[in-house]
């Protein structure tokens, strides 16, 4: 008999892993382990991971998944007429800010939303702060949205010596303040390079770890002309270095304008590094009373707060401390078992 | 050890009620020793058992609403705790006081007023403000503490709907004993299904309704079993206990309506269910459907307040409030799909319903204040 839950696996299949990606691989690999009659996996060659592969997701997945009750789709995307879809929502930037994106992106995604919105029997979400978001946007029923945050996996709470990677990546002369993510007008990485001055005459240096999309703008970064430190660009970084990358940094800065979750959170509370982050999008749910916050314009109380949390002992125990504990909170295991459970009284109720 | 408590808690009320429970799990986790005021009774009694020190505050009526002379007279009692509680505060010096309810907030706050040196106040919001008079004064208190602590976001929202506690007011869902409150091993019961009703036989939580969603369901679910867990209220309670049995010995829920009165296992009580019917149109947070959830069961309940932000697709059905026919269609579609939603009710109560972890965030919330 047909598993009566299809999987969409397209994005496992990228080989440079980004949130999306990650919460993708982490679903795929231990949705079937949780209940092995209930889902089957489909996914394109590695080739149509990308932009080729919306060929493949709109026209040859929904035949494949025909005989499956649900096609679970958990990266964003979706077979846009169909109509027994379950899908991963990690976001609603395009819609919320339309010019972070490239005009051909932001138009596949806003029908990708609205078509969630109309036709989608279950949305799923990070955090209740998108699952909002749906209901104000989108007008779609809280009766069909469901919010299960995100985990972080074991090996962030058990990185090691960072003093190696530190080494290769050429970061072991100063404490550094470190920011994860794609460099992107949403990430708002040129706050970094703002305060980057002003961190550096107090010791510390700014690293960035991530890379590039060609579909997303990257927003201003550091003047051409300028002199002086700004926050260097390590490319990016591959999954195992990241524990270690985590850990070693004084201080993790998330400056973004918006967030569906804030996964780099999480990952450096696990790894004992204390957290900054913007007063924006999900991530006071993500983080709350565990990290310092600053509005996402306001290069100074980034500044303040990156500078206060690497440099009063007590202040970052306490952070430190907290962020631990939050992080306990959030295992992959969970993330799974409560999708399973949302996709199973979908099977039920439907 | 510190001869100072960590923390002063005060509560107005001498029963053992929700708030009361959650003021003993959240107690229980903060550092050192903790100093209870409030009435003698089975709060005091539950804390002593606790190894809580209690310091009895007289026993005073504080209600607004019910008489004329209740409105005149209960400032006047009011000043007199705040004057209790600044004698207490005084001697006692806590490094900080945590204002249990609304109540307890207005007289801690006129209380603490000038009091040198002045220990920082928390304030523990757990109920929706009952009147525009009683939410100016509650909001204006609310801004002289140094930390507010809602039980629900809705809680949060109707305390400070212009944002300007901004900073200062967080929001900590409390949780259960998940080993306690845990599904049964085994299979679900067997037999009819049976939707239970747990709480105060009182007026706002709507048992009223619970007969006639019974009564709507029968085409649907013709063996349905309603159960009605919970002692009434005061004469009011009582009068309307009177009604429910009459409503229940009509045609239509002859037989099929059990008014069990309080029960002394709720968790077993819970287990023996098929699902939980909530029915209070207001209901600022929802402790027995937190139950409920831990102990694997669905849950019925109106679409707002507390239990809009508990119970989602994956762990139960929500109906318009006051919707008899809505809440009859909502029990039929969890009944049917009983055994997905409560795997989907424990997940969840897992991941977020935790007390430890509850208590652990009201813990670093007082820590800090108390550093402060």
């Amino acid at each position: 008999m047909t598993a009566p839950i299809a999987i969409n696996a397209r994005a496992a299949q990228r080989a440079e892993a980004g949130g999306v990606e990650r919460v993708v691989g982490e679903l795929v690999a231990r949705l079937p382990a949780l209940a092995p009659d209930r889902y089957r996996m489909l996914a394109p060659p590695p080739a149509l991971a990308h932009r080729a592969g919306h060929a493949w997701e709109q026209l040859a997945l929904p035949a494949i998944a025909r005989r499956s009750r649900v096609l679970f789709c958990p990266g964003n995307t979706a077979p846009l007429a169909g109509r027994r879809n379950a899908v991963f929502v990690h976001d609603l930037a395009p819609l919320v800010e339309p010019e972070w994106y490239s005009r051909p992106y932001r138009a596949w995604h806003h029908l990708q939303l609205y078509a969630v919105a109309a036709r989608a029997e279950l949305a799923i979400t990070p955090s209740e702060f998108v699952r909002g978001q749906l209901a104000d946007r989108l007008g779609m029923s809280p009766e069909r949205t469901v919010a299960v945050p995100l985990g972080v996996d074991a090996r962030f709470a058990a990185a090691g010596d960072p003093l190696p990677l530190r080494r290769r990546l050429g970061l072991a002369d100063r404490p550094y303040v470190l920011a994860v993510g794609t460099a992107t007008a949403r990430k708002n990485l040129g706050l970094l390079d703002a305060i980057a001055p002003r961190l550096a005459e107090s010791g510390l240096d700014v690293a960035i770890a991530g890379g590039s999309r060609d579909y997303m703008p990257s927003g201003p970064g550091p003047a051409p002309n300028r002199s002086g430190p700004v926050a260097r660009r390590l490319g990016y970084v591959p999954e195992p270095d990241l524990p270690a990358l985590y850990a070693g940094a004084a201080v993790l800065a998330l400056p973004s304008r918006y967030e569906g979750f804030g996964l780099p959170c999480l990952e450096a509370m696990a790894a004992g590094t204390p957290v900054v982050a913007a007063r924006a999008g999900a991530l006071p749910e993500t983080c709350g009373d565990a990290a310092l916050y600053a509005g996402p314009e306001d290069p100074d109380g980034f500044a303040d707060a990156c500078l206060a949390a690497a440099n009063d002992p007590s202040l970052g125990a306490r952070l430190v401390a907290a962020g631990r504990a939050r992080a306990a909170e959030r295992t992959w295991e969970a993330t799974a078992i409560r999708v399973d459970a949302a996709l199973g009284a979908l099977l039920a109720l439907r | 050890m510190s001869p100072h408590p960590q923390a002063l808690l005060v509560n107005y009320a001498a029963l053992l009620g929700g708030a009361e429970r959650i003021l003993l799990d959240h107690a229980a986790a903060l550092d050192g020793p903790v100093a209870l005021a409030c009435p003698e009774g089975p709060l005091a009694a539950a804390a002593r058992e606790a190894g809580i020190a209690v310091h009895p505050l007289a026993r005073r009526r504080l209600e607004l609403r019910a008489s004329a002379r209740d409105r005149i007279a209960t400032p006047l009692r009011m000043g007199a705790q705040a004057r209790e509680v600044r004698r207490l505060t005084a001697a006692l010096r806590p490094r900080c006081v945590v204002a249990w309810g609304m109540r307890a907030l207005l007289s801690c706050s006129a209380g603490l007023r000038g009091l040198r040196p002045r220990p920082p106040l928390v304030f523990q919001h757990n109920d929706l403000l009952p009147s525009p008079f009683v939410g100016r004064a509650v909001r204006a208190a609310a801004r002289r503490a140094d930390a507010v602590v809602a039980l629900s976001d809705a809680i949060a929202a109707d305390l400070d709907p212009t944002a300007r506690l901004d900073g200062r007011l967080t929001t900590i869902r409390a949780g259960v004993d998940l080993d306690r409150f845990s599904p049964a091993p085994g299979p679900p019961p067997a037999g009819p299904p049976t939707a239970l009703v747990l709480g105060a036989i009182v007026g706002w939580k709507r048992p009223d309704l619970a007969l006639e969603i019974a009564a709507a369901a029968r085409t649907e679910l013709p063996d349905l079993r309603l159960r009605l867990a919970g002692a009434p209220l005061g004469a009011a309670g009582e009068a309307l206990l009177a009604d429910l049995r009459r409503r229940a010995a009509a045609p239509d829920l002859a037989g099929r309506v059990e008014i069990a009165g309080p029960v002394a296992d709720v968790p077993a009580a819970l287990v023996a269910a098929t699902c939980l019917l909530h029915c209070a149109d207001a209901e600022p947070y929802g402790m027995a459907i937190v139950e409920a959830l831990a102990c694997g069961r669905p849950v019925v309940a109106p679409r707002g307040g507390g239990p809009r932000e508990l119970v989602a697709p994956d762990r139960g059905v929500l109906y318009p409030p006051g919707d008899a026919a809505a809440g009859a269609a909502a029990l039929a579609r969890a009944v049917a799909a009983a055994p997905a939603l409560g795997a989907g009710a424990r997940a969840f109560a897992e991941s977020e319903l935790d007390v430890t972890v509850a208590g652990e965030r009201f813990r670093a919330l007082v820590a800090a204040v108390a550093r402060q």
